[in-house]
């Protein structure tokens, strides 16, 4: 498996990689491969460690053991200005004391391609058509504290829209949005993957993992089962890593899981 | 760059304006065309490093507050609350005291004593810090938290050694310690070493704003888009700190320009520290000399601390833009 020439060297590299929240071991030797062109979807229970995952991978998080390669370079080789250029993470929170106008807000993406002083036109430009992509673009001139936290949510978005890395990391970009804003962001990070970018998000949402992902990274709490989104997502595999039941139901967008607590012992939440 | 233009090109205005007004007008009254020039070298000689000394503090301080409230993201934060202010106010009445006792001027000792009490109080909060500084904290408030309950708490352990001067000191020396507290501009030796100081901070800062920035927004976030976090906040809290330190040297405790100024042209000119941070000290260096022109002239021949001048206008201008700022 070791020194495979490939025609491409993947965005994202991870060799026996673990990862430790406090004295917990969340992960372990975990060996993972994402491409361009590959929309991966993190699974799994809440705390298992998907936050914590893609913090190592973005760098802000030091791995308990083994390395992450970016472009096939390791993550500790670079500054943080050569790492901003090739990988993004959009936050969980973002949390904001200052009032500042949505339109800067979303220039801050554009940091690390110039000095931060010059070509405003062309920043300002690419953040109009970036904040025209998450739909929101009547809102540039707003006070960012005065947006609600999904429009907040898609203000990070456009952010690391302008920002364009090789890897973009997302934990949890439906989190705040309703029903509709779900599949438009989904269907977003599709596009970004079949640009050319590698996408992993973290997700809790099985159905839709299953409808745009091309990929799924499914932690059970020990492990890590990763590949395509047919090959993961069958109910057994579910099953052992959420401990409920899942059914297959037959609808337009093709099938859909129902999780059911059923005879499984019930979840304390 | 260019939007920025007019609003510098005011405050640069107003800054020469309070200067000027500060220079021509005095205890004694406005200058007059009619005057010797005897009278007018005497006067200028005693008006000019004043009003510079005034103008440095207030700029110092201003700009020590801006920076202060992006280290601790917190928009009321000022130069003193990390306990700086307190340090070299213990060493500056503790110097005193002690000059005192051996029979030394104790004009001589302020300054040092103060210079030598921030230096303790930094090397203080670093060494209680360095441990949050060195990494990004897990969530995005811990690490200005930390920092901020340090410095309230080394603040709070200054004051009592502040009170603990004051109570044993000799009826005679009350009064000058007191004064010196309130905040006054009289010494202007230290002007020669601000200036610089200053300068320097104001380069540092503007040619980092745009990281700034950054930071204002959190730590995680910058470090995401490119900024070298950890080196920065370093960098930024020695800025601030010298920026307060030698200001507080010159002239005491002076109180609120350091809130005030940058909380109120924020509220004018926004969050850009681009723009904010050089505002702040043309703002800071404008409202301190008028505040040292009010104090120097209300109350005529007698001179009222200018620190009493800042508080009183200060307090109810704060007020006033906090209320009518959106909760």
């Amino acid at each position: 498996m070791t020194n495979m020439t490939h025609s491409s060297v993947p965005v994202l590299q991870t060799r026996q990689l673990a990862v430790c929240a406090g004295e917990r071991v969340l992960l372990q030797a975990l060996d993972w491969q994402v491409r361009a062109g590959e929309f991966w979807c993190v699974l799994g229970r809440n705390g298992v460690g998907k936050s914590s995952l893609l913090h190592v991978l973005a760098g802000l998080q030091a791995a308990h053991g083994g390395e992450v390669l970016l472009q096939g370079r390791a993550l500790s080789s670079f500054s943080p200005s050569q790492l901003a250029l090739q990988r993004g993470l959009l936050l969980q929170h973002q949390q904001d004391a200052f009032s500042l106008p949505v339109l800067d807000a979303v220039m801050a993406g554009r940091f690390a391609h110039g000095d931060g002083w010059g070509g405003p036109e062309k920043d300002s430009a690419l953040a109009l058509s970036a904040l025209e992509q998450v739909g929101l673009s009547g809102l540039a001139g707003q006070d960012l504290l005065r947006l609600s936290g999904g429009e907040r949510q898609r203000v990070a978005l456009a952010t690391l829209l302008v920002q364009a890395p090789a890897l973009c990391l997302l934990d949890e970009p439906t989190s705040h949005q309703d029903i509709a804003a779900q599949l438009q962001v989904m269907q977003l990070l599709q596009e970004w993957a079949q640009e050319g970018r590698a996408v992993v998000a973290s997700c809790h949402d099985i159905n839709l993992a299953r409808r745009f992902a091309s990929h799924i990274l499914l932690l059970d709490g020990s492990t890590a089962h990763g590949g395509t989104a047919e090959a993961i997502l069958q109910p057994a595999a579910l099953e052992a890593a959420y401990g409920c039941r899942f059914f297959p139901v037959a609808s337009p967008d093709g099938v859909v899981f129902v999780a059911s607590q059923g005879e499984q012992e019930k979840r304390k939440v | 760059m260019r939007r920025y233009l007019p609003v510098l090109c005011a405050l640069l205005l107003l800054s020469l304006l309070a200067l000027a007004a500060a220079v021509l007008c005095g205890s004694t009254g406005c200058l007059r065309p009619s005057a010797s020039a005897d009278q007018v070298a005497m006067l200028l000689s005693l008006r000019v490093p004043r009003a510079l000394t005034a103008f440095a503090v207030g700029g110092a301080l201003a700009l020590s507050g801006a920076l202060m409230q992006v280290l601790l993201r917190n928009p009321l934060a000022d130069p003193y609350v990390l306990g700086l202010s307190g340090g070299s106010a213990a060493g500056a009445l503790l110097a005193m005291l002690a000059a005192l006792r051996l029979g030394w001027p104790v004009q001589a000792v302020t300054a040092p004593g103060a210079l030598l009490g921030a230096g303790l109080a930094m090397l203080l909060l670093f060494g209680l810090v360095r441990p949050s500084l060195r990494h990004l904290a897990v969530s995005p408030l811990l690490s200005s938290q930390r920092l901020l309950l340090t410095g309230v708490m080394l603040a709070a352990g200054f004051g009592a050694l502040i009170s603990l001067a004051l109570s044993i000191a000799p009826d005679a020396q009350l009064r000058g310690m007191v004064f010196w507290l309130i905040g006054d501009l009289d010494d202007a030796r230290l002007l020669l070493l601000m200036a610089p100081v200053l300068l320097l901070a104001l380069l540092w800062s503007w040619r980092h704003a745009p990281s700034l920035n950054l930071l204002a927004r959190g730590d995680a976030f910058a470090q995401l888009l490119g900024v070298p976090v950890m080196r920065l906040r370093v960098m930024l809290l020695c800025v601030a700190a010298a920026c307060t330190a030698g200001a507080v040297a010159m002239a005491g405790t002076i109180g609120f320009v350091g809130l005030v100024v940058p909380h109120g042209l924020r509220l004018l000119v926004g969050n850009d520290q681009r723009l904010l941070l050089p505002a702040c000290v043309l703002g800071g260096g404008a409202m301190l000399t008028l505040a040292d022109l009010l104090a120097r002239t209300v109350a005529a021949p007698v001179q009222l601390p200018v620190g009493v001048i800042t508080a009183l206008v200060g307090v109810p201008m704060f007020l006033w833009l906090l209320a009518r700022s959106r909760p």
